[in-house]
């Protein structure tokens, strides 16, 4: 059977570009990081999440969402991606309180601001959730609750990995010059069928089933944090449930929370010198969950850990953002920033080698063919998030 | 000064500590030993017995492996051994000024100089012709390859390493734990756990106990 793939266009013009922005990016939960970014007061990150900048700081020991753009003139609070520094702008130096409110304008007496003329004047706020150490925020201005979005399983998984990995992360962030979808439909292709093409001498080996024996799972046995969630393991990824058909196989309006999901699969284990130094529960096997619409999470072994988001600058650039943890490390273990910059340079290794194919795919795509290609069966989770997709983009039509 | 000197390591840099050390004393009894490891951090050093403590000095050299937090864990290896005396190794050829002082256990290569006022800390390695520029101050286990130019004022904080040909401009503060790999002028304010990597566009920054980003001024 073939499953209908997007339009070509999607990728590449201005047009879908913007509806994009509009009506996902600003309707969705989107992942702006991790709470060990943000430790003590006054730490802060900034992102754009559908065009919009977006501030998140952590002030009176709470973390709070902001536009980061002061009202007055609208330069930014915070100028850097990250970092240390009240809630003030560079500019004129207003400066804000907890909640966002105006609260001194240096030489204030010149402006003749009344009263009533300040009340507009404060830093307009969005909705924050953290679910466990992932922040989201949400920049509707009719947002719905996280658990419109994420499943009950989505959100206690990643509570729990919360509690599972390590508090110290690292984090990074590069460009490619290609559209964000093509990152997020590799990442959620059914059985990682590109894999021992394009990673023949990377991530190919590991996803081999032999190697040293495992204990069993603490994060997945029965009994374990996650037993009971549903996930699929391989090689059943390919005969797991299809998002969006009816039981008769007819297409059906897709809910969003079925377009994110979770696998695991059996990989080839061998222990590293790091390994006695951390406290893994998932040895031998590796384990992928999809958080709609540009964000995956992935665990090698129960050891690494890499967090990514696929941001769109314009239809052809896309900003990579890429966290990098271990599990947890062993009492009285000290922190070990050359560990996970060594994951980090083992991801990127295999990152790169998709980012030369998806800039060729980005050319044939701009050359504006016919279609975008097609999808066989197993990989109907890319089907299921065109279909999704569409359906966003074209605010609620559905799409067959 | 015992008779002896043993000059030690985990791998293949020990050979030219060694080089070091013969340029140093040229009349002196030098041994090398490589003390095999399985890995980074595993040490078989089962073959010192061979140099006992009492007749032998010791020149640790490691080499930068994970920001020299190998080199941290083979020195507290061979100190847990307990009674080695450990020695700098500073070669001849090195202009060092008479008031610059130079930690325990590091290692400074030919060609390097160090000017007036200069601190460098313990188990540091200043590979040839690094240049510390008036009241430089280095850090523990710190590696500054070849050529590096530090100019005066600047403070470089533990585990830190910084490639070859790269330079430090005036006052550059570097934070504990950065990997400076990309040769090129630094400058400013370098936070803790900041890598530079060929590979990626943008640093890495490390987040986590002892990692918190200080607060900005705002005046």
């Amino acid at each position: 059977m073939i499953y209908p793939s997007l339009p070509p266009a999607s990728y590449t013009e201005t047009l879908w570009f913007d509806l994009e922005r509009e009506r996902l990016f600003r309707e969705h939960w989107i992942l702006v990081g991790m709470t060990q970014q943000l430790p003590s007061e006054n730490c802060y990150i900034t992102r754009e999440v559908g065009g919009i900048p977006v501030l998140v700081q952590k002030i009176g020991g709470q973390l709070r969402a902001f536009k980061n753009a002061c009202p007055h003139r609208l330069c930014p609070i915070q100028t850097g991606a990250f970092g240390n520094r009240k809630l003030l702008c560079p500019y004129h130096g207003w400066s804000f309180g907890q909640e966002g409110r105006l609260r001194g304008i240096p030489l204030g007496t010149g402006y003749n601001f009344s009263e009533e003329d300040k009340v507009c004047m404060d830093l307009q706020t969005y909705p924050l959730e953290a679910v466990g150490d992932f922040l989201f925020v949400n920049v509707s201005a009719t947002p719905k609750p996280i658990s419109w979005q994420f499943s009950d399983d989505m959100l206690l998984l990643l509570t729990e990995l919360s509690r599972f990995l390590s508090r110290e992360v690292s984090y990074t962030s590069w460009t490619g010059k290609y559209n964000w979808k093509l990152n997020y439909e590799n990442i959620i292709e059914g059985e990682g069928q590109h894999v021992p093409f394009v990673h023949q001498t990377t991530l190919a080996p590991s996803f081999k089933s032999e190697g040293s024996p495992v204990p069993p799972s603490h994060l997945f046995r029965p009994d374990g944090p996650l037993g009971k969630i549903h996930l699929t393991e391989m090689p059943d990824w390919a005969h797991s449930p299809i998002p969006g058909l009816d039981d008769n196989g007819k297409p059906k309006k897709i809910d969003v929370r079925e377009v994110s999901d979770i696998k695991r699969r059996r990989i080839a284990y061998t222990p590293r010198w790091h390994s006695e130094r951390m406290e893994s529960c998932d040895r031998g096997w590796y384990f992928a969950c999809h958080i709609f619409p540009n964000v995956n999470v992935s665990i090698t072994s129960g050891e690494w850990c890499f967090l990514e988001q696929f941001s769109p600058l314009a239809p052809d650039r896309t900003e990579y953002h890429s966290w990098a943890f271990s599990a947890r490390l062993k009492e009285g273990v000290r922190p070990m920033p050359h560990l996970l910059w060594g994951f980090h340079h083992n991801e990127k290794r295999v990152v790169d080698e998709d980012v030369v194919v998806f800039e060729e795919v980005q050319k044939v795509l701009a050359s504006r063919p016919d279609n975008a290609g097609y999808l066989g069966e197993n990989e109907r989770t890319l089907a299921a998030f065109g279909r999704y997709y569409l359906q966003c983009l074209k605010k609620g039509e559905d799409y067959a | 000064m015992r008779e002896s000197l043993l000059v030690v390591g985990p791998d293949s840099s020990v050979k030219s500590a060694f080089a070091l050390a013969r340029e140093i004393f040229p009349d002196r009894k030098i041994v090398c030993h490589e003390a095999p490891t399985t890995d980074y951090y595993r040490f078989d050093l089962s073959g010192l017995s061979a140099f006992p403590a009492e007749k032998w000095e010791i020149a640790i050299a490691v080499n930068e492996y994970w920001i020299n937090d190998v080199r941290r864990a083979f020195h507290e290896a061979i100190a847990a051994r307990g009674g080695y005396r450990e020695i700098s190794l500073i070669s001849p050829r090195a202009s060092v000024s008479p008031d610059a002082e130079i930690g325990k256990g590091s290692l400074v290569y030919g060609g390097c100089f160090l000017g007036g006022g200069c601190q460098v800390g313990r188990h540091a390695v200043l590979r040839p012709n690094v240049f510390l520029g008036e009241n430089v101050r280095i850090g523990n286990y710190v590696t500054l390859e070849a050529n590096v130019s530090i100019r005066e004022d600047c403070c470089v904080g533990d585990f830190v390493t910084v490639c070859a040909n790269s330079s430090l401009l005036l006052r550059t503060s570097v934070g504990a734990h950065c990997y400076l790999n990309l040769a090129r002028q630094y400058s400013g304010k370098i936070r803790s756990g900041t890598f530079y990597s060929p590979m990626f566009e943008n640093p890495i920054h490390f987040f986590g106990e002892g990692f918190t980003p200080e607060p900005e001024s705002v005046t």
